[in-house]
C-alpha cells in the first residue's frame, strides 16, 4: 500500500510539471513581449531578406517567381502557409522602369519551412508577380523588391 | 486505490494534452520591412537572318527564344557599301509576326539585311546583318 502511494505521489508531481510547462508555452507570443523561462528567451519574428531567383518578368507575364531567404533566430522551426497583399514593388531603376510596371498577388497554401536558428536555402513563391503589358523597354534586366508579409506557424 | 490512480491518469493526460495544444497554437510572422525579389528578363537577341533575290528580295531567320507571348520582329535594310540604312518596304515593314517576310519593291542596289526581336514595347538586340544581296542586275 505505501509502495502504491509513492507512486501515485510521483505520477501527480509529473503531471502537475507538464501542466506547469504547457501553460507557461502557452503565455509566449510571437512578437517576442510574451513571458517565458529566461533560459528558453522568448519567440521572434522571422527575417526575410530578397535573394535572385529566376529572371522571368516580361511585358503582359503575370506568373513571376518572389525569391528570399529565411532567417529564424527561434529554437523552433517555422512552416509559413501564406504570403498576404504584398506592397509596392520598388524597381532597382524606378527612372528607367518605375514601380507601377510590377504588382504581385496575395497566395496562399504553401509549405515554406525555415529550421531553428538558421537560415534557409534561396525560397520562391511562384505565380505571384505580374508585369504590365506596356511596361517600358527599361524594364529589361532590372530587379524589383517586393515588401511581402508570411505567416504561418511553429513546425 | 483505483479511483485515485484514475484520476492521476487523467491529470497526466491533461498535462500531456496542453503542452500539445500550447505549441501548436504559436503563430509566426516575418518582420515589417521585408521583401522578396522578382527579376526581369532579356530580351533574346535577334538571329542572323538569310537574303536572296534578284528582284523581291525574301528575308527569312530563325525565331528567337522569345517567351510565350512575343509580339514579332522588325526588320531593317542597310546598304552593303556605306552602311546607310534605307527605309523598308512591303511586305518586310512594321511588326512582322513571322519569321519570314518578302521585300518587293526593294530598289535596285546591293543591301544587308538585320533583324530585332519585339516583345511589347520591349527591343533585343540587333541582329548581325545578312551576307549582302543584290537587286536589280
Amino acid at each position: 500500500m505505501i509502495r502504491k502511494r509513492n507512486i501515485v505521489t510521483g505520477a501527480a508531481i509529473a503531471g502537475a510539471a507538464v501542466l506547469a510547462a504547457g501553460i507557461a508555452y502557452a503565455a509566449w507570443s510571437s512578437s517576442g513581449t510574451g513571458s517565458g523561462r529566461a533560459s528558453s528567451g522568448s519567440a521572434v519574428v522571422v527575417t526575410v531578406s530578397a535573394s535572385t531567383g529566376p529572371a522571368d518578368l516580361y511585358p503582359g507575364f503575370t506568373a513571376g517567381d518572389v525569391s528570399f531567404t529565411l532567417t529564424n533566430t527561434n529554437p523552433y522551426a517555422v512552416t509559413f502557409t501564406s504570403m498576404t497583399t504584398p506592397g509596392t514593388a520598388v524597381s532597382s531603376d524606378p527612372t528607367a522602369c518605375p514601380n507601377v510596371n510590377v504588382t504581385a498577388v496575395a497566395k496562399a497554401g504553401l509549405s515554406l519551412v525555415v529550421e531553428a536558428n538558421s537560415t534557409s536555402e534561396p525560397l520562391s513563391i511562384t505565380d505571384v508577380v505580374g508585369m504590365a503589358t506596356d511596361a517600358p523597354d527599361g524594364c529589361q534586366a532590372k530587379t524589383f523588391d517586393i515588401g511581402l508579409t508570411l505567416t504561418g506557424a511553429q513546425s | 486505490m483505483r479511483n485515485r490512480t484514475v484520476l492521476l491518469v487523467g491529470l497526466l493526460s491533461t498535462g500531456t494534452l496542453a503542452t500539445a495544444n500550447a505549441f501548436g497554437a504559436w503563430q509566426s510572422t516575418t518582420a515589417i520591412g521585408s521583401a522578396g525579389r522578382s527579376a526581369a528578363m532579356i530580351l533574346a537577341a535577334g538571329n542572323t537572318p538569310v537574303a536572296a533575290g534578284t528582284t523581291n528580295v525574301t528575308v527569312s531567320w530563325t525565331a528567337s527564344d522569345l517567351g510565350p507571348s512575343a509580339t514579332g520582329y522588325e526588320v531593317r535594310v542597310y546598304d552593303a557599301a556605306s552602311g546607310t540604312p534605307r527605309t523598308i518596304t512591303t511586305a518586310c515593314a512594321g511588326l512582322v509576326t513571322t519569321t519570314r517576310c518578302i521585300e518587293a519593291t526593294a530598289p535596285n542596289g546591293t543591301w544587308r539585311y538585320t533583324i530585332i526581336p519585339r516583345q511589347h514595347s520591349w527591343s533585343g538586340a540587333e541582329s548581325p546583318r545578312s551576307d549582302p544581296v543584290t537587286v536589280g542586275t
